[in-house]
């Protein structure tokens, strides 16, 4: 009994001690200087009586000290309205007294036809806003003596997502400003583009770029006439070509301009190219026009698309033996061939066929497809893909051949055997961030491959399973052999090649929503547009965090290049998740996300984004942050800085900004710039030491510079090199890692590793290179000492 | 004695925890609103107090309370202003409320705040006091599916 005791004595003492320590060092400020001390005393609710006491200040109550008269009634920089919307007019007022001359710059995908322009106060700039996407505002106001900087940004979300109606397999879509080339000499040039001029709706086609380029080539660029953003596709490391699949979506006549584009000569896909070197370099776009052909669709669709001018014939054998080509093209069950291209070598030059049933009409059972080289039109052979849609699980069926000389061919098998299909959207409600705070009103948008499951009514057994696409949709097939009648039902769970990820209250249970009405599968075999819509008030947030997650960890592989293991988000609405009042992340892949009313971050897409990149740092690099709270407005342990500032780097770029915002109930709680600090970010290393501690703004702010095509002054490159440090330097196990700076990984480290990678771009002076932007820009005390090679 | 070490240990690790995690940034102002009781009758006058403080200079701020139905404010500003914010000062305002009705009840304090910078941006911290709260009815359902997982299931309406 007395040892007992005497062990819990020595735990509550162990326990008080540690209790002491993270009061006072877990601002990761260590042993740091008397201001940190300060700091930390006014941050905390709980602590601050205590605080108090030592350093009670000057107490202010509701009495004379207080004035009549405070904010401005209308800040210099303003918005008309406050939280535009999709493709809506804009006005952006700059108004400051005794100014001499305002400039105005407009960055990012959202602004649409806002520019940058130049003049006097007041000044007013009107435009159109984009269809979705962020919109960062920045006026400099030359003053007398100085020139002011002053910031505003909103963020558009549309319904209907400014996403082309098409797909490239493994790219990404970028909802920002396709960039212009960099005007590098030897930058990446698009030569040629091998594969069919034509399209037709619900096919894909494959494709082969050339290229000229001194160095390797790191992404390709292809932008949509008529939408804003691009495609982002990761080129493996010394191809020699581009080898890529795109899809049409099945209403891509529709939304290329209906059917007056084809009655004025057809649908046109207008398309810009453009490839990005191993440094980062943009070569010029290369211009790339595709004409459309629209066939019809059914319950079963079968299309090829193929390269040269060649006959090739579409077959299909339907399930009693009929076969639909050519010269039979219409079968008694519905069947029929709506395209023949290039017919007896007289070459058209679409290079598509397709073979359909109307909706209710095709046969159940086996369908043999096969591509036929009828005649190769002595061009040797051709290269093409087969689209098969059909009902059954593994529909689309998508597959590339190969046919030599006249006479080759190749064929597949698939079964239409399923009973039911159940297909439509699910939405959520989603809150724009802008620097006045979360919108008031929200807008519907589609929730990206999430899980959608059919479930029986009666023993709520899963019959079958599907994801979302990137506008939403989903379409199920299912069977089943039990009693009549099923619901749909979304869970915030997948674990795919794709994305691993799910999102649970605090309590780790699952959020998933299922349709409030059940259908019988017997009365609508086929059962269109079951459209799922979850508000804000069916814990609609949780699903901004799902879209977060998939935003994020897209991000991360096309530039961490590993694929990350899983993830969990933790939130409950009203809640602080273990009592913090932040959003955190914990080295066991849980990010918790604040849900407390007076400070939700559930739609807080940078802050997610942020946590997020604590999450990849940890994966895929190495983090030896000593966690604990934190402000960028003070100097802190280089480690911290180091965390903080690549995950707020990760957050904003991830997103195609440039800005940190966190939002609350009141409106916004910390805005900057990392591409413009503000005066109250520090700069430089305190005491000038190379180990001395930094602003994690002003880490931010030297990867953002590193890496980002938005160069200024003393800014003068743009190098994905940054996440090459981050992913292969910083790793735990490399050997040429030298830890200078402080023990473990800080900006001393990475930038060690940016000239041990090769990287290189030193600069003469402080206003270019790395020096410009280490030095010139942000006053830190990096002593560019040359050391070993990593090559 | 085995029971008392495994006590031991989980309380150290939720002493460790708040170390070991990365968070995002502190505001600069934080505080608390607070009524000197959480529940009241009809009739009844509350004092509620609301005390916040800054970690960084800032420039002009207005205090604005939100002050729902079956609330009567009695004593204090429905909205305050000041010049600035100071980094060595506590800010405590009181307020008396009067109960009307004896409802659950959501006061609101937001804070505007010019940021000392000065790059037009109002930077805003929100506080709330609750009083006569009551157990809300979740709207979902804590089901296990047969996978085994738990699912917090939600119904929605569909549009078809």
């Amino acid at each position: 009994m007395e040892k007992r005791k005497a062990f819990l004595f020595i735990a509550i003492l162990v326990s008080l001690f540690v209790l002491l320590c993270f009061n006072g060092c877990a601002g990761g400020t260590g042993d740091d200087d008397d201001d940190d001390d300060d700091d930390d005393g006014e941050e905390g609710e709980g602590e601050s009586e205590g605080e108090g006491e030592d350093d009670p200040g000057t107490i202010i109550s509701d009495d004379s000290e207080l004035k009549a008269d405070g904010v401005d009634p209308v800040p210099p920089l303003h918005l008309d309205p406050e939280r535009p919307t999709s493709n809506s007019p804009v006005s952006v007022t700059v108004e400051v007294a005794d100014s001499t001359g305002v400039t105005i710059t407009f960055e990012g995908g959202g602004c649409g036809t806002l520019t940058t322009q130049t003049g006097v106060s007041p000044m007013i700039v009107t435009g159109t806003s984009a269809a979705s996407g962020f919109c960062s505002i920045k006026a400099d106001v030359q003053m007398a003596a100085e020139v002011q900087h002053m910031e505003a940004s909103f963020e558009i979300q549309a319904s209907e997502p400014a996403i082309p109606p098409i797909a490239i397999d493994g790219a990404v879509y970028q909802f920002s400003a396709f960039p212009a080339a960099s005007g590098v000499a030897d930058a990446p040039v698009v030569s040629t583009i091998s594969g069919p001029e034509s399209f037709i709706n619900g096919s894909s086609s494959n494709f082969s770029l050339a290229f000229t380029s001194s160095r390797s080539v790191s992404q390709m660029l292809v932008q949509v006439s008529g939408f804003d953003g691009y495609f982002l596709l990761p080129v493996p490391a010394e191809s020699s070509s581009v080898d890529f699949k795109m899809s049409f979506d099945d209403d891509i006549m529709e939304r290329l301009g209906g059917e007056k584009a084809l009655k004025e000569g057809g649908a046109v896909l207008q398309m810009l190219v453009s490839l990005v070197d191993a440094a980062g370099a943009i070569g010029n776009a290369y211009n790339w026009m595709m004409s459309g052909v629209e066939v019809a669709s059914g319950d079963v669709k079968a299309s090829i698309s193929w390269d040269t001018a060649t006959d090739v014939d579409l077959h299909v054998i339907e399930p009693d033996g009929t076969e639909i080509y050519y010269s039979n093209r219409n079968s008694s069950s519905g069947g029929s061939l709506d395209l023949d291209s290039n017919p007896g070598c007289n070459i058209d030059g679409v290079n598509n066929e397709n073979i359909f049933w109307p909706a209710g009409q095709s046969p159940t059972g086996e369908y043999t497809v096969s591509a036929v080289m009828y005649s190769d039109c002595e061009q040797g052979g051709a290269s093409g893909t087969i689209t098969i849609s059909y009902c059954g699980p593994d529909s689309p069926l998508v597959e590339a051949f190969s046919l030599g000389s006249t006479g080759s061919s190749q064929s597949w098998t698939i079964n239409n055997t399923c009973a039911y299909k159940v297909s439509g959207t699910v939405k959520y409600e989603d809150f724009a961030v802008t620097s006045a705070g979360l919108s008031a009103s929200g807008s519907m948008v589609p929730v990206r491959f999430i899980t959608v499951q059919v479930v029986r009514e009666e023993d709520e057994e899963v019959l079958a399973e599907g994801f979302t696409d990137t506008r939403g949709r989903y379409s199920i097939d299912f069977e089943n052999d039990g009693e009549s009648g099923y619901y749909v039902q979304v869970v915030a769970e997948t674990d795919s090649e794709r994305l691993k990820q799910k999102v649970t209250d605090l309590d780790g249970n699952l959020y998933s929503w299922r349709t409030e009405d059940s259908y019988d599968e017997t009365e609508t075999p086929d059962n269109k547009d079951i459209n799922i819509e979850i508000k804000k008030d069916v814990s609609g947030a949780a699903l901004n965090i799902w879209d977060v997650g998939v935003t994020t960890s897209t991000y991360a592989k096309i530039y961490g290049g590993a694929t990350l293991p899983a993830i969990q988000f933790l939130w409950t609405d009203g809640q602080k998740p273990l009592g913090e009042d932040a959003s955190f992340f914990t080295s066991k892949n849980k990010i918790y996300v604040l849900g407390d009313p007076d400070d939700s971050d559930c739609y807080d897409d940078i802050i997610l984004g942020h946590e997020y990149g604590h999450f990849v740092m940890s994966a895929i690099s190495r983090d030896d942050s000593p966690g604990g709270g934190h402000s960028s407005n003070e100097q802190s342990n280089p480690l911290l800085a180091m965390s903080e500032g690549w995950a707020t780097f990760f957050g904003v770029t991830a997103f195609g900004g440039s800005t940190y915002i966190d939002t609350n109930k009141g409106g916004v709680g910390v805005y900057y710039s990392i591409e413009t600090l503000p005066a109250t970010k520090p700069l430089g290393n305190e005491g000038d030491k190379l180990d001395g501690n930094l602003s994690e703004a002003v880490a931010a702010a030297v990867l953002l510079d590193l890496f980002d095509s938005d160069n200024e002054t003393k800014d003068t490159l743009s190098n994905i090199g940054v996440w090459n440090v981050i992913t292969t330097y910083f790793k735990k196990d490399n050997s040429k890692f030298s830890d200078r700076g402080v023990a473990g990984v800080d900006l001393v480290d990475f930038l060690d590793g940016w000239f041990c990678l090769g990287y290189g771009e030193k600069g003469e002076d402080d206003s270019t290179g790395v020096r410009g932007n280490v030095k010139g820009l942000h006053k830190l005390s990096y002593d560019f000492t040359d050391l070993a090679s990593c090559e | 004695m085995r029971i008392t070490n495994i006590s031991i240990f989980a309380w150290l690790i939720v002493l460790l925890l708040p170390s070991m995690v990365q968070a995002k940034e502190a505001l600069p102002v934080s505080g608390a609103f607070t009524p000197d009781r959480v529940t009241a009758a009809s009739g009844d006058v509350l004092e509620f107090s609301l005390e916040f403080s800054s970690t960084i200079k800032a420039g002009p701020w207005n205090i604005e309370l939100e002050i729902p139905d079956g609330l009567l404010l009695l004593e204090g500003e429905k909205e305050t202003r000041g010049d600035s914010l100071d980094t060595k000062q506590k800010y405590i305002l009181h307020y008396k409320i009067k109960v009307l009705d004896a409802e659950e009840k959501w006061v609101w304090a937001r804070l505007h705040y010019g940021d000392s910078d000065r790059t037009g941006i109002t930077l805003s911290v929100a506080f709330h006091a609750v009083i006569n709260e009551s157990s809300h009815k979740d709207k979902s359902e804590i089901k296990t599916d047969k996978k085994g997982r738990k699912l917090r299931v939600l119904k929605v309406p569909t549009e078809k």
